[in-house]
This record gives C-alpha cells, sequence and structure tokens, in this order.
C-alpha cells in the first residue's frame, strides 16, 4: 500500500473539490482518472500537504498521519500540471535547486542533475534557459525535478499535456519504465483514458468530487457488461430483438442493415444468439466480441453515478 | 570516462537540515542580476557613487594633512568624518543606485516566480513559504550589502592603508562598527521591504511600479506634507528617509536636515510590519495552488 484515503473531503471555501473520497492505491503505477475539475489535483495537494482536507483521514507512504509535510514533500516527487517554470535558471540550474530545495546535499544534487536530464533526453538542452524550451522540453524538465532526490512515490499531474503525439509516446514509455524497471510507485493524474490504460495497472475514477470506482484496471474491464457486435441475414431485427431479450441478453440496440449491438451479461453463451437466429430463420453472419476499454468502464460508472445521483 | 551515471540509480543521502535549504534560494536570488542583459553593467554602475569617493579619496591623498583649512571648506569630503562615508549611500547621490537595484531585482523577486508559476515548484519541495521568502531577502540583502555595506567599508579600509600614519584609522574606528551596523539594518530592511513588496504583486512590472510608488511617491509626499505642515518628521513616511536617519544615527553623525532618531526607528518598523503582515496572507500556499 502506498496511499490509504478515508473519507477525505476538500473544500475551497464553500466550493467541495472532492466529496466523501475513499481509496487504497498499492504500490506500482497507478492513475488518478476523470474530466477536468473531477478534483484529481486536489487530492494530490492534500497528499502533498499543501490543501488541508475538511473531513477524512489520509495515509502515504510508511508516514505516520500527522506527518511534517515537509517529510512528505521530501519523500514525494511531484510534477505539477501547469506550465511553469524557475525565471532565469537553465534545466541543470532547476533541477539541481529542485534536488537541493528537497533536501540533497550540494554535490550529490548537482550530479543528480545532470543523471536526470540525461535519463528524459535533456542532455543535450540542459545549459539551456528553460524559459526557451518547447513545451515537451518543459515537461521533460518537470519530470527530471520530480525525481531528482530520488523519491518512494511520483505524483505526476497530466504529464501528457500539451504535447505532440510522438513526445505524449515518449513520455508515456518513460512513466512506464518509472513504474516497471525503476520499481518507483507512481500515481499519473489524467483526464485521458488511453493513457492511464496504457501505463497503470490500478485506477481510481473520479467524477465531479466523487470516487466512482477503484480498483485493478483489468479487474474493472472484466466485470463490466460484456458486449457483442452481431451481423444477420434473414431474421428481422422486430423479431430477433424480443428473442435475443427473452434469451438473457441486457440490451440489444438495432443499428440497421442487420447489424445488432448486443451487452450481455458475465453467464452468455454465443449458443443463445445462433439459437434464437436459426428459431427465426436467418443466418448469423458475423459474431464478434467487443474488448471493455476502460472508457467503456468509466462511461458506465458516470452513468451509474448519474442515476444514482 | 563520463562523471555521471546514464542510468537510473537509487540515491543513498543524509537530507540537509530545513535551515540550509534556504541558501540555494538565496543564492539563486543574489545571481539574478547578472543573468539580466546588462546586469552586471548596472551593477557597476550602482557602485558609481562610492567609486567616485575612492577616486576622490586617492586623488586628495596627503591634502588633508598639509592642508588643514580643508578641512573647514570641504567637510563633506572629509575621510575623518562619516558624511564621507555615508554620502554615497543615503543622500539623493546613493538614492539612485539603490532605485535601480531595488526596482529592477529585489522587488521582482516573488513576482517573477509567480507570473512564471514557479512557486508551485517551490510549494511541492521540502520547504515552507516562510523558508522560501527568507531565502528571497537573504539572497536581495546580500545583493544591496554588496553595494552599501561592502564598497563603504572597502572604502574605509582605503583610506585608512593610503593615509600617512595611524591618525585616519584613529579618528574612524570610533564610529565604523555603528556605522557598518546602520548600513546593514539599512539594507536589510530595505530587502525585505522590496521582496515583501515583490510578493503583493502579480506581476514583475507591477511589482516594480508599486516598489517606486513606495519608496519614491512615499518620499515626494512626504517633502510635499513636510513644507506643507512645516513639520519635518511627517517626511519620515518614506521608508527610505526613515531608513537613512537610522543609518546616521547608528554612525552618530547628524545631517543638516534631520528628524527624530526615535520616530525614523518608528517609521521604519512600521512600513516592515505592514508590508509583511500583507506578504505573508498573500504567500499561502493556497493562495498559490488553489485555482
Amino acid at each position: 500500500m502506498s496511499i490509504e484515503l478515508s473519507g477525505v473531503t476538500i473544500a475551497y471555501g464553500t466550493q467541495v473539490a472532492v466529496a466523501d473520497a475513499s481509496f487504497v492505491l498499492p504500490r506500482g503505477a497507478v492513475g488518478l482518472l476523470g474530466r477536468n475539475g473531477a478534483g484529481k489535483t486536489s487530492i494530490l495537494r492534500a497528499l502533498l500537504g499543501l490543501v488541508r482536507p475538511a473531513a477524512g483521514t489520509m495515509r502515504i507512504l510508511d508516514l505516520p498521519q500527522d506527518a511534517d509535510p515537509r517529510e512528505v514533500r521530501r519523500r514525494v516527487g511531484y510534477m505539477p500540471e501547469r506550465d511553469c517554470w524557475i525565471p532565469g535558471l537553465n534545466g541543470f540550474e532547476t533541477v539541481a535547486l529542485a534536488g537541493q530545495l528537497s533536501g540533497l546535499p550540494e554535490r550529490q544534487a548537482f550530479r543528480r542533475a545532470h543523471e536526470v536530464l540525461w535519463l528524459v533526453g535533456l542532455e543535450e538542452q540542459r545549459y539551456r534557459a528553460v524559459a526557451g524550451y518547447s513545451t515537451g522540453m518543459r515537461q521533460k524538465v518537470k519530470l527530471a525535478t520530480a525525481l531528482v532526490h530520488d523519491p518512494d512515490l511520483l505524483f505526476l499531474d497530466e504529464p501528457t499535456n500539451g504535447l505532440d503525439p510522438g513526445g505524449r509516446v515518449e513520455m508515456l514509455d518513460l512513466i512506464g519504465r518509472m513504474a516497471n524497471e525503476l520499481g518507483k510507485s507512481v500515481v499519473l493524474s489524467s483526464h485521458i483514458l488511453q493513457d492511464v490504460e496504457r501505463t497503470c495497472g490500478h485506477v481510481v475514477l473520479m467524477e465531479r468530487g466523487k470516487v466512482l470506482a477503484s480498483g485493478a484496471v483489468g479487474e474493472l474491464t472484466r466485470h463490466a457488461r460484456r458486449a457483442f457486435d452481431l451481423v444477420v441475414e434473414g431474421c428481422p431485427a422486430e423479431r430477433l430483438v424480443p428473442a435475443l431479450t427473452a434469451d438473457g441478453v441486457l440490451a440489444v440496440t438495432d443499428r440497421g442493415s442487420g447489424r445488432l449491438a448486443l451487452e450481455v451479461g458475465e453467464s452468455f453463451s454465443p449458443a443463445v444468439v445462433f439459437g434464437a437466429v436459426q428459431a427465426c430463420g436467418g443466418v448469423v453472419r458475423r459474431l464478434v466480441e467487443q474488448r471493455r476499454s476502460l472508457e467503456d468502464v468509466f462511461l458506465g460508472a458516470v452513468r451509474a453515478g448519474a442515476e444514482v445521483g | 570516462m563520463a562523471i555521471f551515471e546514464r542510468g537510473y540509480r537509487d540515491l543513498a543521502y543524509r537530507p540537509t537540515a530545513p535551515f540550509r535549504r534556504i541558501w540555494p534560494i538565496a543564492r539563486h536570488e543574489l545571481a539574478a542580476i547578472f543573468r539580466i542583459r546588462f546586469g552586471t553593467v548596472i551593477f557597476i554602475v550602482c557602485l558609481a557613487p562610492t567609486i567616485g569617493s575612492l577616486i576622490f579619496l586617492l586623488a586628495s591623498a596627503g591634502i588633508w594633512e598639509t592642508e588643514p583649512r580643508m578641512r573647514e571648506r570641504m567637510a563633506g569630503f572629509d575621510p575623518s568624518l562619516p558624511s564621507f562615508f555615508l554620502r554615497p549611500i543615503t543622500s539623493a547621490l546613493g538614492f539612485l543606485p539603490f532605485l535601480v537595484l531595488t526596482t529592477l531585482v529585489s522587488a521582482r523577486a516573488i513576482a517573477k516566480d509567480r507570473a512564471a508559476g514557479a512557486l508551485e515548484i517551490y510549494w511541492t519541495r521540502a520547504i515552507t513559504p516562510l523558508g522560501y521568502f527568507v531565502g528571497k531577502v537573504l539572497g536581495s540583502f546580500l545583493l544591496l550589502a554588496t553595494v552599501f555595506v561592502v564598497a563603504p567599508f572597502v572604502l574605509w579600509l582605503t583610506s585608512v592603508l593610503i593615509a600617512p600614519d595611524w591618525g585616519q584609522f584613529e579618528a574612524t574606528i570610533g564610529f565604523l562598527p555603528g556605522m557598518l551596523l546602520g548600513l546593514t539594518v539599512h539594507a536589510a530592511a530595505m530587502a525585505a521591504l522590496a521582496v515583501g513588496v515583490s510578493a503583493l504583486a502579480s506581476t514583475p512590472n507591477m511589482a516594480s511600479i508599486a516598489w517606486l510608488f513606495v519608496v519614491v511617491g512615499t518620499g515626494f509626499v512626504g517633502q510635499v506634507l513636510r513644507r506643507m505642515l512645516a513639520e519635518p518628521w511627517v517626511a519620515l513616511i518614506s521608508p527610505w528617509s526613515a531608513a537613512a536617519r537610522v543609518v546616521d544615527w547608528f554612525a552618530g553623525w547628524t545631517p543638516v536636515v534631520s528628524y527624530p532618531p526615535a520616530a525614523a526607528g518608528v517609521a521604519l518598523a512600521a512600513a516592515l510590519a505592514a508590508v509583511l503582515g500583507l506578504a505573508a496572507r498573500r504567500l499561502r500556499v493556497l493562495e498559490a495552488v488553489a485555482t
């Protein structure tokens, strides 16, 4: 376990950013997934000790609940979402300063700054002013500043913001390496489902300050409804749909020209479809199971949340 | 042979004490002017009044002893008096370098960080907003002290070294510690005020304008009120005038236009309390991160 939240509520004045959030995050790469304004950044800031929760308890790493926020921040590396840099400094100076502010002695901070800048691919540009960097390079500097003091846990807030497709893949590969090869615990906060799905094994889904679901990605997608794409010939949809529904198919959507989208439960067997089509006098031309993505899970959770709300 | 590793490696280190994390901020702040284009030139220009005094001192070496009447005619340029060392600092001549240095560097210190979003980088490190502020003030103080404390000391040292005997040393050693202490207080107070003002503004240019008002605007208003009300102490609403009087008092020197030193001290302390109080509110972590 690297993080544990129990009934955490975060408010800025009268505006509640996170309401009663509870989850446990294991070690490894974890995604905090939600649309803009879902409360992801607020949770990261509360964990860093920058914002005091109005209610609830939080535990991070092996630190006690009342740990000095400076000690928490010394053990955690944070890559902020917004574009930011220290005016006047070049890449090397920025990363070295970040290391010293995190408690690294000067010599080690200097040496380490060179190393992490190599790691993120800024070795040639490290003596250029950060203010003159491209967006992708600034994202890499922010990642380097998060890594410089060898933190046990990394918080990456929208790390692929503003990156072109090539830069995005590069950044995600780097994050993947952090978690898989270097053994870092990474919390990736993002509104881009594909980024989280690509890098994280565990995910927390958030919407409007509430935690909708939390668990391993495989587990969440497995428990979601299965879906099939069906193409039939010689059997009108108005006859087939009631037959399939009667045989246990949860939802059928007629897409015209003999194409139907089926949503089925865990125990569903394709034989049901073949039986129903045969009884109708038609032929199955195509029956393919659709892979459930995190996006389906997220949208399903949002819908379910809206219905409950 | 590479001097550093290319791969990632785990680090084993003993964290530095929290107060030691202030120094890197101070060092970068001290170096800030030299990162500006022509910054070094500006810095040297700010030393011009002291350099001028130094040249005068070297050129007039020996005159004071051979021409006793010189002391009466040019009392303000007599190196055995505090006024000789304080003139390049606390007079109108010294005000210009002070204004340039503080407006270009100290008064922009925090505002430029805020504008670039750097506060979030600082706040998410193992340092508190107070530590950050102290680091900025310390860096700014060291820069001002180089011009307004170290330079007069070098001037004094030169005057002692070029003197034909111990006369200059004996004449000046009495007021030197007080003068240096006063100049140090002056530089520290002005650095804290300028950095405090920079914490209040959202952009560096706004901070510079606000600072100009604090030093030039209040000085102008103070002089107008002084003439209107015929009360000399009213001029002390200018922190610069108040700080200059504090320095004079420490050095044991009473200028022609003088204000009560206690009133000057109170005025300076009140200005500091007001600006630092407001800065503390603006530097709360929530102000920087809760968007």
